[in-house]
């Protein structure tokens, strides 16, 4: 087996960078945080050379299937066509070009609002499914949505003992619900790290 | 040398849970295997792969929005754990699992996770490298990649593990839309769950995400340390039951103590 393909050799390196880190944050001391620091300075750089191997990915997957005339070809080629134009106009032209501002601000800026705005739309129909009443459990979830909705609508505020109800549901046993979450997920994600930092975890490890 | 203000408590807590974890770990070693519950989202990982095999279809794993480097890094670390089980169990019956990433540093590692899953399934030749796929960095690019998926190219099956916000909605609401058996949960982001456990066939919530990969090895020294962590659970518990006596009786001395 190749020297870098050895699994010893990414443990190592997961053991020390992350002692390192996790001593930085508890201990004062020049030394160590400096090199933390640096560490931290080598992710952000690594993690902005890894977009290149994202546009590899898809120049590889897409070209293939234009090439090939595969499945849906045609929305590969176009999707290669306006990842090539846009960085074009974006290398020759600058990112303050009049054309490369219009396609950035009404082309791609708009599809995340636009994202957002079905949301409305996915939400009703997944209260829809989780509010059906056909257990015990779920009636009382349905009951809690309800008064929940009732205090969070104008209406509410002049509803008799509706916004009490309202402000109970969230305070106590939502919150407290959601507390307990969090806190089973904080020592669920120590465990990880420590399993992470001797080998143990290795679902992302080669063989 | 000194401990960072505020920190000496809560190195005092992180150490004893690691040492809980060590200790269950060695006793793990010593041939003592713990008995972990039942997780039923993992187990049904098993009925997707069946079912898409059924119907001649594919399974769709998404790993999220999450990075390695960041907060969301053991999010995204435990589904590629599942990735990886998933690969193995698809491998073994023939069928193909897709992953769309908004991570590019991600690719490596995933690709890495599914050709381990396709050789321990002893069927290599069958991984495919075109079914890692990076969709963009923007959760829409991936919201609206995977319902691509589910739609034209016959996802029949989906797992979705690791860091999700908003786009979770958008991909389980596809899927249930078009019949996909769903399995799907988060860690962090507590606002996403309701819609997997809403929309999904089954979930999974909170340190479940965690203990996927210890759960789906049935590695003997992984599971030890599942139950290391159970100690820091009851420590947990009894500090908080200890500071609301404490504070019933007017003292904050729990508070200030952690507080060091």
């Amino acid at each position: 087996m190749s020297f870098f393909r050895r699994r010893e050799l990414y443990v190592a390196i997961t053991f020390i960078t992350g002692l390192l880190t996790i001593f930085d944050y508890f201990i004062s001391f020049d030394a160590l945080n400096n090199t933390a620091a640096a560490l931290r300075n080598w992710v952000v750089l690594i993690a902005y050379f890894a977009i290149v191997l994202g546009l590899v990915n898809t120049f590889v997957f897409h070209g293939r299937r234009v090439f090939r005339k595969g499945q849906q070809w045609v929305y590969s080629a176009w999707l290669l066509f306006v990842v090539v134009s846009i960085t074009l106009i974006g290398i020759f032209s600058g990112t303050n070009h009049p054309i490369y501002s219009f396609l950035f601000t009404n082309v791609y800026g708009a599809l995340g609002p636009s994202g957002y705005g079905i949301m409305a739309f996915f939400i009703a129909s997944a209260a829809f499914r989780a509010l059906r009443a056909r257990s015990f459990e779920a009636l009382i979830l349905l009951t809690a949505v309800v008064f929940t909705l009732l205090y969070r609508a104008p209406v509410g505020g002049i509803m008799p003992f509706i916004p009490q109800i309202g402000d109970w549901i969230q305070s106590v046993p939502s919150a407290g619900g959601m507390r307990g979450i969090i806190i089973g997920m904080a020592i669920g994600a120590i465990g990880m790290g420590l399993r992470t930092l001797l080998g143990y975890e290795r679902g992302y490890l080669p063989e | 040398m000194i401990f960072v203000e505020g920190t000496i408590i809560a190195t005092i807590i992180l150490a004893f849970i690691w040492l809980a974890m060590i200790y269950n770990i060695e006793r793990a070693k010593g041939g003592k295997l713990p008995r972990i519950r039942a997780i039923p989202a993992l187990n049904a990982i098993d009925e997707a792969v069946g079912r898409a095999a059924e119907m001649g279809g594919r399974v769709l794993f998404v790993n999220g929005i999450g990075d390695l480097t960041s907060v969301s890094g053991p999010e995204t670390v435990a589904g590629l754990a599942v990735l990886r089980y998933l690969s193995k169990c698809c491998a073994e019956s023939g069928i193909e699992v897709v992953a769309p990433l908004t991570q590019a540093q991600v690719i490596p590692v995933a690709s890495e996770a599914m050709r381990t899953g396709f050789i321990e399934a002893g069927n290599p030749e069958a991984f495919q490298e075109d079914n890692i796929r990076y969709v963009s960095s923007s959760q829409w690019g991936l919201a609206t990649s995977c319902m691509g998926i589910i739609g034209r190219e016959k996802a029949v099956s989906s797992v979705l593990v690791g860091a999700f916000a908003g786009e979770c909605l958008a991909i389980v609401s596809a899927g249930a839309e078009a019949g996909v058996f769903q399995i799907g949960g988060c860690g962090r982001n507590t606002t996403q769950m309701p819609w997997f456990v809403s929309m999904c066939d089954f979930s999974l919530i909170g340190e479940e995400v965690y203990a996927a990969g210890a759960y789906l090895s049935r590695d003997p020294l992984e599971l030890g340390s599942l139950v290391g962590q159970d100690y820091g659970k009851i420590l947990t518990a009894g500090l908080i039951i200890l500071g609301y006596i404490l504070y019933i009786f007017g003292s904050k001395a729990l508070y200030n103590i952690l507080g060091m």
